[in-house]
């Protein structure tokens, strides 16, 4: 028996284990859902990627929009899981993250402690290891690990810093499942056919530029190559530097991290470095924002090396990190 | 003789006497050889022991390297292929990173130089590894490169999942870079509050340095660590008990001081304890590192565990070589001390030397084989 401010807890928290015994207690049968169920899934999993953020109705008394509501999450996880599209996985990830986040922010002590204990967190010893609290780093500068209480490798933890960490342990949890394998009736694989056509890809992209994490991995490999060769401490040419400056900086790195990987480089000047991305960024000088050059005319600069079979069907090194993101994993 | 044939009949007899251990789970690591770059080549692998030390006897690489990261097809190209499943957590401290002004040029080292690296581990070491990310002694593999520096590689297993960014967070932490004095000497209302001494992490460690300072300081000294002017350090040591019980307290306000003063403090002092290592070797995670226990092409010298940083001797410890006599040709005029013996060089004089001498002369460029 679920009271009505139980529900309203499990529609902002459907994956707490105070959810757990809904489905039995509504007899929920996954081989027959209704259409309805699977259009509010469809949706919320659409609204995730495209946003970056998953909303719900959080203000009715209604028990049936509650609870289809609540089966909106499992739902959407698998119909997400099924079009085995890395890049719409972990944009839906980050996107139940960021709303779990937006509730924890208001969300009274007593049940951040239970919805920690979920999550494997025990707050009254208020410590976690540095690896956990690195593993699931909230991405604010305020939490980095050196302004952290850090002492023989725990890092004292408290509600609001709880509350930061806990999305990114959803958002892990979340990646994992949807790459197991799942066994469900074909109808997910319908609606995961129709999430992945119907999401506007574009519009989810520009969202992972600005918050993602940058797959170093699928870079092109000619960027490749200029990271090895920033990174060996070879004096380089304006003319990489600049390549590789715009590119990552278009890919979504922080200005930090690029200065970083200059660093090595014989003619490293931090202030020269730093203001040469800003102005690649167009926060300097013309207050335009460049991109790095396209294939051709990387042809031409001799910057074009170890093309590879994708290489082929791209004109620009851009487009080819965008394609990679889009590679769709065991396919 | 020529010199690259000397060093590689050296290195053969050493290779083909000594057994190179194999490091842990050797057959989830790539390994790299080279000769004149340091990695040539890339992307090897060996299933164990045997095939490793059967290669640098038929091979005989100046330099072997395998990576702190371990795969599941270490040797499928290119990386992605690999398969990554984790690494070990490794630093690399290098004479070249530390502002020393030592004479020679830029591939010798001296007493100087090797001190000041040294200082630099056991600082990171006893002041960061071990009381703030709690590794035992027994966690910290200290590796002397061969060369120039040392490397830490931690194999402890909750170190291998850490990604690319956690370690770069581990790095700022011990750089302290991104420590932001503002977050944590703050005004609530009308009360300047701030860390107390007894805090974890740097705004503990700054503390109990601003408190060590003001306590045992005078107006001078406290004026250039803190960088204040003398006077305001004048005002702070008329209410010294004041200020320093008051900061027990974690109140920061027993003297009417601008807080962009006391976080000044807080960044100056954060440069002066902070250590230094090369952060790119930190981050990168699929790196190669030298392999422990092979010799290094450029000096001869063994890369082997140092058990104790502060008794290991850069010239005497790792001297491995034979000691028979080599007939050289000096090509520079300088002392070079290995194994506690001078030996004199003169340019254009010929000399014997034990064939290690030889070998880290000949690889330096300061004499060439004769005979
Ligand atoms: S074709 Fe484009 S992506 Fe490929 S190496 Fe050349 S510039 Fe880079
Ligand atoms: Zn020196």
């Amino acid at each position: 028996m679920f009271t009505r401010g139980e529900l309203q807890f499990s529609v902002k928290y459907p994956f707490s284990s105070a959810t757990k015994g809904l489905a039995k207690w509504i007899n929920f049968d996954f081989s027959s859902v209704e259409p309805r169920l699977l259009d509010r899934a469809k949706q919320r999993a659409i609204e995730g990627i495209e946003t970056g953020r998953t909303t719900v109705e959080t203000n009715t008394s209604s028990e049936r929009i509650m609870i289809a509501e609540i089966l909106s999450y499992p739902l959407a996880k698998i119909i997400v899981g099924k079009t085995r599209d890395k890049f719409l996985i972990s944009r839906y990830a980050r996107a139940e993250a960021r709303a779990f986040q937006k509730f924890l922010l208001h969300e009274s002590p007593a049940n951040l402690g239970a919805l920690a204990r979920d999550f494997g967190f025990s707050i009254s010893d208020a410590v976690i290891p540095f690896t956990d609290y690195l593993k699931y780093l909230p991405r604010e500068e305020e939490y980095k690990l050196v302004n952290a209480p850090l002492k023989d490798g725990q890092v004292q933890v408290d509600n609001e810093s709880i509350a930061h960490l806990l999305p990114e342990k959803l958002r892990d949890q979340i990646e994992k499942d949807l790459y197991q394998p799942m066994d469900v009736p074909t109808v997910f694989d319908t609606y995961a056919a129709e999430v992945a056509k119907e999401t506007n890809r574009d519009k989810a992209f520009k969202i992972t530029e600005e918050f993602g994490k940058v797959e170093a991995g699928i870079f092109p490999p000619c960027i490749k190559l200029l990271i090895q060769e920033a990174e060996s401490g070879q004096p380089m040419a304006h003319q990489p530097r600049f390549v590789l400056a715009t590119f990552l900086v278009n890919v979504g790195m922080p200005v930090e991290q690029v200065t970083e990987l200059f660093r090595n480089t014989p003619n490293f000047n931090e202030k020269k470095t730093r203001y040469y991305i800003e102005y690649s960024l167009g926060k300097r000088g013309s207050g335009t924002k460049y991109s790095p050059p396209s294939c051709e005319k990387m042809v031409f600069y001799g910057l074009c090396r170890n093309k590879d079979a994708l290489c082929e069907r791209v004109k620009h090194p851009l487009k080819y990190y965008s394609k990679k993101k889009e590679v769709k994993p065991n396919a | 003789m020529e010199k690259i044939e000397f060093i590689r009949d050296t290195l053969r007899k050493y290779y083909d006497s000594h057994t190179v251990p194999a490091p842990p789970s050797i057959e989830r690591r790539e390994f790299g050889a080279g000769n004149d770059k340091k990695i040539d080549w890339r992307h090897m692998s060996f299933p164990a022991e045997q095939q490793l030390n059967a290669y640098l006897r038929s091979e005989t690489p100046l330099y072997i390297s395998y990576s702190a990261g371990y795969y599941e097809f270490p040797e499928g190209r290119p990386m992605p292929k690999k398969n990554w499943l984790g690494a070990d957590l490794v630093f690399d401290l290098d004479a070249d990173e530390y502002e020393v002004d030592c004479s020679h040029s830029k591939d010798l080292v001296c007493d100087k130089c090797m001190n000041r690296v040294k200082e630099e581990c056991i600082k990171l070491i006893e002041e960061f590894l071990i009381p703030d990310f709690g590794f035992a002694h027994d966690d910290l593999h200290v590796v002397f490169s061969g060369n120039r520096g040392y490397h830490i590689h931690i194999r402890r297993e909750d170190v291998h999942g850490l990604s690319q960014n956690a370690r770069k967070e581990i790095l700022d932490f011990i750089t302290a870079s991104g420590l932001k004095p503002a977050r944590h000497i703050r005004r609530r209302g009308k009360h300047l509050l701030g860390p107390r001494p007894d805090d974890w992490g740097w705004p503990g460690r700054i503390t109990r340095a601003i408190v060590d300072e003001i306590g045992t300081g005078n107006e001078k000294s406290i004026a250039r660590r803190m960088g204040m002017s003398t006077s305001t350090a004048k005002k702070i040591l008329a209410k010294k008990g004041l200020v320093l019980g008051g900061i027990g307290q974690g109140d920061w306000d027993q003297v009417n001081l601008d807080p962009k003063t006391w976080r000044r403090a807080f960044g100056l002092l954060a440069i002066e304890m902070n250590a230094e290592v090369d952060k790119g070797v930190t981050m990168d995670v699929s790196r190669l590192m030298r392999l422990p226990n092979s010799i290094h092409g450029g000096t001869g010298f063994i890369a082997c565990e140092v058990p104790s940083l502060d008794k290991f001797v850069y010239y005497n410890d790792p001297v491995v070589l034979g000691d028979g006599d080599v007939r050289c040709i000096a090509r520079a005029t300088m002392d070079v001390v290995l194994k506690d013996k001078v030996f004199e060089l003169e340019e254009e004089k010929q000399l014997a030397l034990p064939e290690y001498a030889a070998f880290y002369c000949a690889a330096k460029g300061l004499v060439s084989i004769w005979g």
